[in-house]
C-alpha cells in the first residue's frame, strides 16, 4: 500500500514500512507545527485564529475615559460565545452596563438642574444601593480579600455632590479593577482554547471579519506525478508475495537427499535464471546459444536431483514452464541464425525476483563451470559404500554379541 | 536572473525506458539520447534538469530512484553496474 506523508499527505512510493515523512521539510514543519511555531511569513490557522479572538473579544474598556468622565463605555459583544468562561463573564458584564445606565441617569440629573438636587440624590442612593448589591454580588464570587476592597456607600442623608463624585470614582476604580481581571481570564482562556483544541477554533461562531487567506495557487500543470515503474512494481510484488519463503525454515523438515537436491539445483537454476535475463536484454541471439540454453534446462528437468526435490520446493513450476517455452523456441528456430529472444515484462519481473532470492543463498558460477548431468561415478560410489559399510556393522554386531555370549557363560 | 542548468547522463535499460521517458515528455524536460548500447539494449540519456525548477528537481528523483532500485534488484546482471554517468553543470 503506498504511504503518504503525514504532514503534506503527499503519496511516498517505494518508502520504507516505517517512513513517516517525505523529506527533512516536511518532518521540520510537522515539528513546527506540533510545537506552534510558525515560520517568518507564514499564517498558520492557530495564529490567524487566536490574533483575530484578541482583537474582537466582546469586552473593551475605555479605562482613563470611565475615571474622568465617571462614564464606563462598555462595548458588549451580544453574540453568543461558545466558550463557558466568556458566558460567565459576559453575565457579570450585563450587570455593569446597568450600572452605566443608572449612572447616566444620574450625571443627566445633576447636569439639568441643580433644584432637584435632592430628588437626584435619592436616585442616586437607590442606583448606588443597586450598585452595591451587583457588587457584592461581584466580589462574592471572587476570594475574601477582595472583599476588603469593597467602597463603603453612606446613606442618602449624608451625600453629597462632592462625596458622590469620589464615591463615583471609587466604584468606577473597582469596576475597572474586575473588567481588567475579567479581561486577561477572558484572553487567557482563549489562548488555552486555541492552542488545546485546533478542531473548535475553525468552528467558532463569533468570527465575523474576513481573514485574508494568502492560499498558494497551483496550477494543474505545476503538480508533479510520482511515476512508478510497471517493471519494478511486479518485481516487488513478486517478492512481496514469494519473498518470506525462507530456505533456512523449510529445510529443516526436508529429508536429507531433499536437501542435497536443492543444493543441487539451486546454483543451477540462478545461473539459467541469469542467462536468460542476459540474452533477453541482447538485440539477437544465434541457435547455438539457445540450444545450449534449452538443454542445460531439459538436463536439469531430467535429473535426479529435480526429482527428488520436495514437494514445496517453490521452483518448480516455474523451471518446467521455462524449459517447455524453450524446447518449443528450438523446435521453431531450427534453420534460423539470428533469433530475437525477449521475455514478457511480467516473465522477466518474475524471472528477475525468483533470481534476486536466489542471490542470498546460492553462489555465482558461471554457465561453462557448471555440469548440468549428475556425476554417475560419485552417486555409484555412494551406492556401493552403503552395502560394505552395511557389511562392516553387521560383523561388528556379531562380534559383539559373541563377546557377550561369552562374558555371560564365563559368569555362569 | 541566471538559471543553472545541470545536466545529467543515464544509462537507461530497455525495462524501464518508457518510465523515464514518461517522466521527460510530462515534464517537460529538456534531453538527447547520445547513444546505444545494442548489447546491453540500453540508451545512454542526456537530461537537462533547471534548479529553479521544482518539478525538474521530482522528476530527477524520479529518475533516479527508478535506476536505483533497478540495479538493487538487477545487482550482477549488468555489465558495469553503473546507470548514473558523469554530470555537466552550465549557467545560463
Amino acid at each position: 500500500m503506498e504511504r503518504l506523508c503525514l504532514h503534506c499527505q503527499t503519496p511516498m512510493p517505494g518508502a520504507r514500512a516505517n517512513k513517516k515523512y517525505c523529506n527533512d521539510t516536511c518532518k521540520q514543519m510537522a515539528y513546527f507545527q506540533r510545537n506552534g511555531l510558525v515560520l517568518s511569513g507564514k499564517e498558520t490557522e492557530t495564529v490567524k485564529y487566536v490574533s483575530h479572538v484578541v482583537r474582537e473579544l466582546p469586552l473593551y474598556v475605555d479605562s482613563q475615559e470611565c475615571v474622568t468622565d465617571k462614564t464606563v463605555n462598555i462595548k458588549e459583544d451580544t453574540e453568543e460565545h461558545p466558550f463557558s468562561e466568556t458566558v460567565k463573564y459576559t453575565s457579570k458584564i450585563t450587570v455593569d452596563t446597568d450600572e452605566e445606565t443608572a449612572f447616566e441617569n444620574e450625571e443627566e440629573n445633576i447636569g439639568d438642574n441643580n433644584t432637584d438636587a435632592e430628588q437626584a440624590l435619592t436616585d442616586t442612593r437607590v442606583s448606588l444601593d443597586h450598585l452595591a448589591l451587583n457588587e457584592e454580588k461581584l466580589i462574592n464570587d471572587d476570594n475574601v480579600e477582595e472583599k476588603t476592597t469593597r467602597v463603603k456607600y453612606p446613606l442618602s442623608s449624608q451625600l453629597t455632590i462632592d462625596s458622590i463624585e469620589s464615591l463615583l470614582a471609587k466604584h468606577m476604580q473597582l469596576v475597572q479593577q474586575k473588567f481588567d481581571t475579567a479581561l486577561q481570564s477572558v484572553k487567557l482562556e482563549i489562548n488555552h482554547h486555541s492552542s488545546s483544541n485546533p478542531i473548535t477554533q475553525k468552528t467558532e461562531p463569533t468570527i465575523n471579519t474576513v481573514v485574508t487567506q494568502t492560499t498558494e495557487s497551483v496550477k494543474p500543470g505545476e503538480v508533479f506525478t510520482y511515476v512508478e515503474s510497471g517493471f519494478l512494481r511486479r518485481l516487488e510484488r513478486h517478492l512481496e508475495q514469494h519473498g518470506s519463503y525462507d530456505f533456512g525454515i523449510a529445510g529443516r523438515s526436508w529429508p536429507y537427499d531433499a536437501i542435497k537436491a536443492v543444493q543441487w539445483i539451486n546454483p543451477r537454476l540462478r545461473c539459467l535464471l541469469e542467462s536468460l535475463i542476459r540474452l533477453s536484454n541482447y538485440a539477437h541471439i544465434d541457435y547455438h546459444t539457445l540450444l545450449c540454453l534449452a538443454d542445460a534446462f531439459y538436463k536439469l528437468v531430467l535429473s535426479r536431483a529435480f526429482n527428488n526435490l520436495p514437494d514445496n520446493y517453490p521452483f518448480t513450476k516455474l523451471i518446467f514452464e521455462l524449459n517447455t517455452k524453450l524446447q518449443h523456441l528450438v523446435v521453431v528456430n531450427l534453420n534460423a541464425t539470428k533469433i530475437v529472444f525477449r521475455l514478457p515484462q511480467k516473465r522477466k519481473a518474475e524471472v528477475a525476483g525468483i533470481r534476486f532470492r536466489l542471490l542470498e543463498i546460492t553462489a555465482q558460477l558461471k554457465f561453462s563451470e557448471l555440469d548440468f548431468t549428475e556425476e554417475p561415478s560419485k552417486i555409484q560410489l555412494e551406492q556401493k559404500a552403503k552395502p560394505e559399510k552395511r557389511l562392516t556393522e553387521t560383523w561388528q554386531d556379531r562380534f559383539r554379541k559373541i563377546q557377550r555370549e561369552q562374558n555371560l557363560n564365563k559368569a555362569a | 536572473m541566471e538559471q543553472t542548468t545541470l545536466t545529467k547522463r543515464y544509462k537507461i535499460p530497455q525495462d524501464v525506458l518508457m518510465d523515464i521517458l514518461r517522466i521527460l515528455f510530462a515534464n517537460t524536460i529538456k534531453h538527447k539520447i547520445e547513444g546505444i548500447r545494442e548489447k546491453e539494449n540500453s540508451i545512454l540519456l542526456a537530461v537537462n534538469f533547471t534548479d529553479k525548477v521544482p518539478k525538474h528537481t521530482q522528476a530527477k528523483e524520479n529518475i533516479e530512484n527508478i535506476l536505483t532500485d533497478y540495479s538493487h534488484y538487477m545487482k550482477g546482471l549488468l555489465e558495469d553496474g553503473t546507470l548514473f554517468m558523469d554530470e555537466d553543470e552550465e549557467d545560463d
